[in-house]
């Protein structure tokens, strides 16, 4: 009995079956598994902070059942991912609707590698959290990207000649797989990057004054970038970024010379990562939180000292890097898995399409960071930039790529809804001006 | 043991490389890589041609060094040539007594690490410059003769994506909602075909009217913007950064790599390389390498190009090299076509006859047990639940249809639907027929069927020498021949969104005419042809007059001037391709005006006319053009020039009584070959059709449908329901393939085809090539309207293994390096402890 039979014999009146269904369950999962992760860390708190910390098994049932959340997630969006591939019969990696499931799956099953191959809840309750905060951001992040492929056109599209190949699926898996991977990585370097600029804050190595240009003026931009995109105005991007650079300028000015955090490194990486689009929907919560949390640290009297807090930073960066180091031999199978399926497609391993260049930007942004680290001796906040850095890449390559210049006449656009495909690798880049999403879709009810 | 006093050598402090000293070193490389590399383009040039006239191995040394003599004997030695020599005499003396310093700089981290990020801005300079078409070509340049259309393509591109790039966030971005009557529509279409499908429609219908609005933004950015994007597109072209991948500059970079690497990789004991610690690293530098000298040798020998073949046609040895049809590359041995088809998808099209829907209703691509469930009871009544389901039973590649049963009716109380029509026995090596049904036949001929009740229904003979249709009854025969001053080429469908309650207005059309359309816009009919073809998106231009050209698919061009007399707007239609539907109305600059074009194939210029003409109390006869008059007789050919047309039976008033379909098992190929799919034969489905599923009404039917006009339809009881079965030709086709032989010539001259082995070992298809003599052949183009036709890549690439086992090679290294590494070390450690 196949597994598509078992979940036949489960159907109830087809409603069951269906891939969005399961999608449902699977972000129910995500829901359920960050409330669990941040009662979890809440605990871990507690423990750290008693006189119990140094007995502590590692043993919570609140995170046992946070994980047994991730667990379920990962089944259920498998299942959501494999009932997708019977409705449109395929592969289901045709649409970007269907390639932002698998990145959320991605996402999942990478957190649950990391989280049983890092161990970081038994080294101590400390490291407990940063392993809770880990799973919440992650949690939420395949949670929203499910939600948004929702918005997405979820039709089913026939997969062309080219793409009925058996490079396709660990194609698309390795190379997915590497961008959840990493994004964990980038999602490391924004709690590393909070770190150190709450805590720099809170000991006291910059004055409230410069902390809160500091944060006014990344606020400013994320409203600015926020209500511009709510009210369909860029005056209000313009308003919020000018206003927003005004303060960094001034932070920067007034904060020369200021021992704590050297060079531009926090804020350029912090601007960034606040520009990097969803940015306000990852970055500015993660600051607030952040602050929160040191907040009532410093209320309490408790803030961590300045040791553990270079353990914590030590730890995340060795952490970003193994999390770099899983998702890297990936991104690089993945990267020339497509050269050898260009190969027998075209008989050209490299075509210098711009997807293939893009992706090939993003490897050679991490084969620096490899550098870097291991022959420059990179750490710390140097070692993060570039593997934030190297993030962005992947987030442009991934979700950007089809604005780029010279993509227009790419012949990787097959995610894009209404592009009209042509036959052929010689005929298939489609007429520049008349190819873009749904330009010319039919209306309905005239 | 410690050297004498006098032996001891000072050693002297490395000089200490930065990131920017580095990177300075190497852009001062670049440039003169590209300064020297354009001097010496010309002589490289010559000798690649010797190159690949010396066929491989040593003739590839020799002809290297005999085009570059040639060359040199042609044009002489002068001070150029004598400046580059010093060049590079003084180059290499410099590189040899400085070796050391070199050495240093090559090994150096910040060299390195400089080199990784000047290649990836490189990289990110052709991503963000759009390259040239054909950048492939190494001789493809912005000439004054392409300027004008690669600029405009740039400038699109820059626009659009700087446009998005002001625009973060669709910040700004025009946002179309949709009506109210639309809405309304939109709920129709969801209780005929489900929540997803009306979801999926809205998506699309606010992303098109938003669309449009957005690339009005576009075009209005890039005019605003044109002055600094010519200025930047001049720049581009002069340092080649829109054929980044081909500039020298590009080569030299790659080139100060691969050195680096080398230094870097065979540094240390061999002993050292293969360590657990460096084993990994030492792969990942070495596949760099071998990739990187792959890439070199295809640089250097790569040719690729497309070979067009037909079945119609004799063998080929030469293509168009870059796909540019004035490059011609012989090939040598010759190619030939032995067979090849295009399969489409199969899918089906669910009409509800009561409803009518602005929108195409969906196609359904079908599969194995593929169950569509469609007509959703009203969701105000519980949850939504289908009343229409049409499971897939079985797919045929091969279905026999019956020929259409026709019969003479004579009674009084006689069917709705009576014609008259000529069943007529044709060449089947026909595909210049736009309308009229048709049914396969294995052999050479094939039988189709033409009735004056249909519309202008004709027939185009194969070899261009004839048309015929079919007049009945009390018809003034003489003029149905159009008058040649009328130069009518057909009608033009035009459609102002001003007055979109009116029917579209429809004008005859002629040649170089003005017409006045609707909303004050005037069109001028430029250019026609009956025979547009596309290669490489460029259009392959039929030269021959509009009579003498085959009418594969027509298309004009009309000069579209607004009332108010702005920059007119030049649009090509085409015949049977409907603008909306095809997407074509994102890039009118008039979008308000739709103009559909239907081509008149018996008024519009092409071989002679003759008409077929009987009635109730006429003999049938066959008018001429020319005044020609004969008589008909059934099985004896028609009296017209060209390929033979019999008719075989002549109906007064037919009453078509359906055909029967049956379903062919599958072909059986030498080798497991799949003979199935090159098969003409209509293909076939085998559907169960469930009306209200599990009620009480339930009514389950199985029904046979194949692709053949006339069996592809399933009508409901009660006529409110429709399923049409088809191939559906609007998208990608499932696949296509082709069967190719190698044809050489023997010792006396005789052409004879290489034993490759059976049909199988000689199939193409895209994803599965064929070599032969370092020349790889893959399915490439394909043309719905030339089923005959199939284009062929062509690639003779000797670097392409290098850089698999090089890509292969970094994958293993970075496997060991980054999971295996850490695990051993990892083990090491604890077993230590």
């Amino acid at each position: 009995m196949n597994l598509q039979t078992i979940l036949e014999s489960l159907d109830v009146g087809g409603a069951l079956l269906t891939s969005v269904t399961w999608l449902r369950v699977a972000n129910l999962f995500c829901v359920a598994g960050t409330v669990l992760a941040i009662l979890a860390a809440v605990r871990h708190g507690v423990i750290a902070r008693s006189s119990d910390s140094a007995s502590w098994d590692g043993k919570n049932p609140v995170k046992s059942l946070a994980v047994l959340a991730l667990v379920g997630a990962v089944v259920t969006c498998f299942v959501s991912i494999w009932n997708k591939g019977v409705e449109v019969n395929h592969f289901p990696s045709q649409t970007m609707a269907e390639v932002l499931v698998m990145f959320s799956f991605s996402l999942i099953v990478s957190l649950t590698v990391l989280h049983f191959a890092l161990g970081l809840k038994r080294i101590g309750p400390g490291w407990a959290i940063l392993d809770d905060t880990i799973m919440v951001l992650t949690l939420q992040g395949a949670w929203f990207t499910n939600i948004y492929s929702s918005t997405l056109v979820t039709a089913q599209r026939d997969l062309p000649p080219a793409l009925q190949s058996y490079w396709f699926a660990p194609h698309l898996s390795a190379l997915i797989f590497s961008y959840a991977t990493l994004g964990i990585a980038g999602l490391l370097c924004l709690i590393y990057f909070t770190t150190k600029y709450w805590a720099a804050s809170a000991t006291g190595e910059r004055s409230g004054l410069k902390m809160l240009l500091l944060f006014a003026g990344l606020a400013s931009i994320a409203w600015g970038m926020r209500a511009g995109h709510q009210g369909g105005d860029v005056t209000y991007l313009l308003v919020g970024s000018a206003v927003g650079l005004a303060l960094l300028i001034a932070f920067a000015l007034v904060s020369r010379g200021t021992p704590g955090l050297k060079g531009v490194w926090p804020v350029a990486a912090l601007l960034l990562l606040v520009l990097m689009p969803f940015g306000q929907y990852v970055t500015l919560p993660v600051l607030l939180i952040g602050g929160g949390v040191f907040g009532v640290l410093k209320w309490r009297g408790s803030l961590p000292s300045p040791e553990t807090l270079a353990g914590l930073e030590k730890t995340l960066d060795q952490v970003s890097y193994k999390a770099f180091s899983v998702g890297f031999p990936f991104l690089t199978a993945g990267l020339f898995m497509g050269a050898f399926w260009a190969q027998e497609a075209w008989a050209n391993y490299w075509g210098w399409d711009s997807k293939e260049n893009s992706a090939l930007i993003t490897w050679l942004v991490y084969v620096g960071y490899v550098h870097l680290r291991m022959l420059g001796g990179y750490r710390g906040e140097r070692a993060m930039a570039v593997l934030l850095g190297g993030a962005l890449s992947v987030f442009l390559t991934f979700q950007v790529f089809g604005y780029l210049p010279d993509s227009q006449k790419s012949l990787h656009r097959y995610t894009d809804d209404g592009v009209t495909a042509q036959e052929g690798m010689a005929a298939a880049a489609p007429a520049t001006e008349q190819a873009r999403v749904g330009e010319a879709a039919e209306p309905e009810g005239r | 043991m410690a050297a004498p006093e006098s032996e001891k050598v000072v050693r002297r402090k490395p000089y200490p490389w930065t990131f920017v000293k580095s990177s300075a070193v190497i852009l001062f490389a670049i440039v003169v890589g590209e300064t020297v590399g354009r001097l010496v383009d010309r002589y490289w040039q010559a000798a690649r041609l010797g190159i690949q006239e010396g066929g491989g191995g040593f003739g590839t040394v020799t002809g290297f060094f005999r085009g570059l003599s040639e060359y040199v004997g042609r044009e002489g030695f002068g001070a150029r040539e004598f400046i580059l020599l010093g060049f590079f005499f003084f180059t290499s003396l410099f590189l040899f007594t400085q070796r050391a310093g070199v050495y240093h700089f090559l090994r150096s981290m910040s060299t390195g690490v400089s080199l990784v990020a000047i290649s990836t801005v490189a990289i990110a300079v052709g991503v963000l410059v759009p390259q040239i078409e054909n950048f492939e070509d190494p001789q493809e340049r912005i000439t004054p003769a392409n300027y004008e259309q690669e600029y405009q393509k740039f400038r699109w591109a820059e626009g659009y994506f700087l446009y998005h790039l002001t625009h973060l966030y669709g910040m700004g971005m025009p946002e179309q909602g949709l009506s109210k009557a639309q809405e309304e529509g939109l709920a129709r279409y969801g209780a005929r075909y489900g929540e997803e499908e009306r979801s999926n429609r809205e998506k699309r219908m606010v992303a098109a009217f938003s669309g449009r609005e957005k690339t009005a933004e576009i075009r209005a950015f890039i005019e605003e913007h044109d002055e600094g994007l010519r200025e930047f597109f001049d720049v581009a072209t002069a340092l080649h950064l829109n054929r980044t991948y081909k500039s020298y500059w590009f080569l030299t970079l790659m080139g100060i790599l691969f050195w680096s690497v080398f230094f870097n990789t065979f540094k240390g004991s061999a002993r050292h390389w293969f360590s657990v610690q460096k084993l990994g690293f030492f792969l990942v530098h070495s596949g760099m390498m071998i990739l990187l000298i792959g890439g070199g040798i295809s640089k250097a020998f790569t040719v690729r190009g497309i070979l067009n073949l037909d079945l119609r046609r004799p063998p080929e040895d030469r293509f168009y090299a870059y796909f540019n049809p004035k490059k011609d590359y012989v090939l040598p041995f010759k190619v030939r076509l032995d067979h090849f088809a295009r399969k489409e998808w199969k899918a089906i099209e669910v009409h509800f006859l009561d409803e009518e829907f602005n929108s195409r209703v969906p196609r359904y691509t079908l599969w194995q047990d593929r169950l569509i469930e469609l007509d959703y009871t009203d969701p105000e009544e519980g949850e939504p639940e289908a009343q229409l389901a049409v499971r897939v039973l079985s797919m045929h590649d091969r279905a026999t249809v019956g020929e259409p049963v026709l019969q003479e009716t004579y009674d009084e109380a006689e069917p709705e639907v009576v014609l008259p029509i000529v069943e007529l026995d044709v060449s089947a090596v026909d595909h210049a027929h736009p309308e009229g049904v048709e049914h396969d036949h294995s052999d050479d001929r094939q039988s189709v069927w033409l009735s004056p009740a249909i519309g202008t229904q004709m027939r185009y003979d194969a070899d261009m020498r004839h048309r015929l249709r079919i007049a009945y009854g009390d018809v003034d025969v003489p003029g149905l021949f159009p008058d040649p001053a009328e130069e009518i080429l057909g009608h033009l469908e035009i459609e102002f969104a001003g007055n979109a309650s009116v029917a579209p207005q429809v004008v005859p059309f002629r040649l170089g005419e003005t017409l006045e359309a609707p909303g004050g816009y005037r069109l001028f009919v430029q250019r026609a042809t009956k025979n547009f073809a596309l290669d490489q998106g460029r259009e392959v231009r039929d030269e021959r007059p509009l009579a003498e050209q085959p009418p594969y698919r027509p298309a004009a061009w009309l000069q579209i001037t607004p009332p108010e007399g702005g920059e007119p707007e030049t649009r090509p239609i085409f015949d049977g391709l409907d603008p909306v539907e095809m997407e074509f109305v994102g890039s009118y600059r008039y979008r308000e005006l739709i103009v559909r074009l239907r081509w008149d194939h018996w008024y519009s210029p092409g071989p002679e006319r003759y008409v077929l003409h009987y009635g109730p109390d006429t003999p049938p006869e066959l008018y001429g053009e020319d005044g020609s008059r004969t008589r008909v007789v059934v099985d004896r050919a028609l009296e017209m020039p060209g390929s033979a047309v019999v008719p075989r039976a002549i109906y007064h008033k037919a009453d078509i009584l359906g055909r029967e379909i049956e379903f062919l098992p599958p072909l059986e190929g030498v080798d497991g070959w799949d003979a199935d799919f090159y098969s003409r034969d209509p293909r076939g489905v085998a559907l169960e059709i469930v009306r209200y599923p599990g009620g009480e009404n339930e009514v389950r039917e199985t029904v046979e449908l194949a692709t053949s006009e006339g069996a592809n339809v399933w009508y409901s009881d009660d006529s409110q329901v429709a399923v049409v079965f088809m191939e559906n030709t609007e998208v990608l086709p499932f696949e296509w393939r082709s069967v190719l032989s190698m044809l050489e010539v023997d010792g006396d001259g005789n052409e004879y085809a290489v034993d490759m082995g059976p049909e199988n070992d000689r199939e193409i298809r895209v994803n599965d090539y064929l070599t032969y003599k370092g020349y790889r052949f893959f399915q490439t183009n394909a043309d719905a309207n030339m089923p005959t036709y199939s284009g062929i890549g062509v690639v003779y690439d000797p670097g392409i293994r290098w850089v698999l086992f090089g890509m292969y090679t970094i994958i293993a290294g970075a496997t060991v390096a980054f999971i295996i590494r850490p695990i051993v070390l990892a083990r090491r450690k604890a077993r230590a402890a």
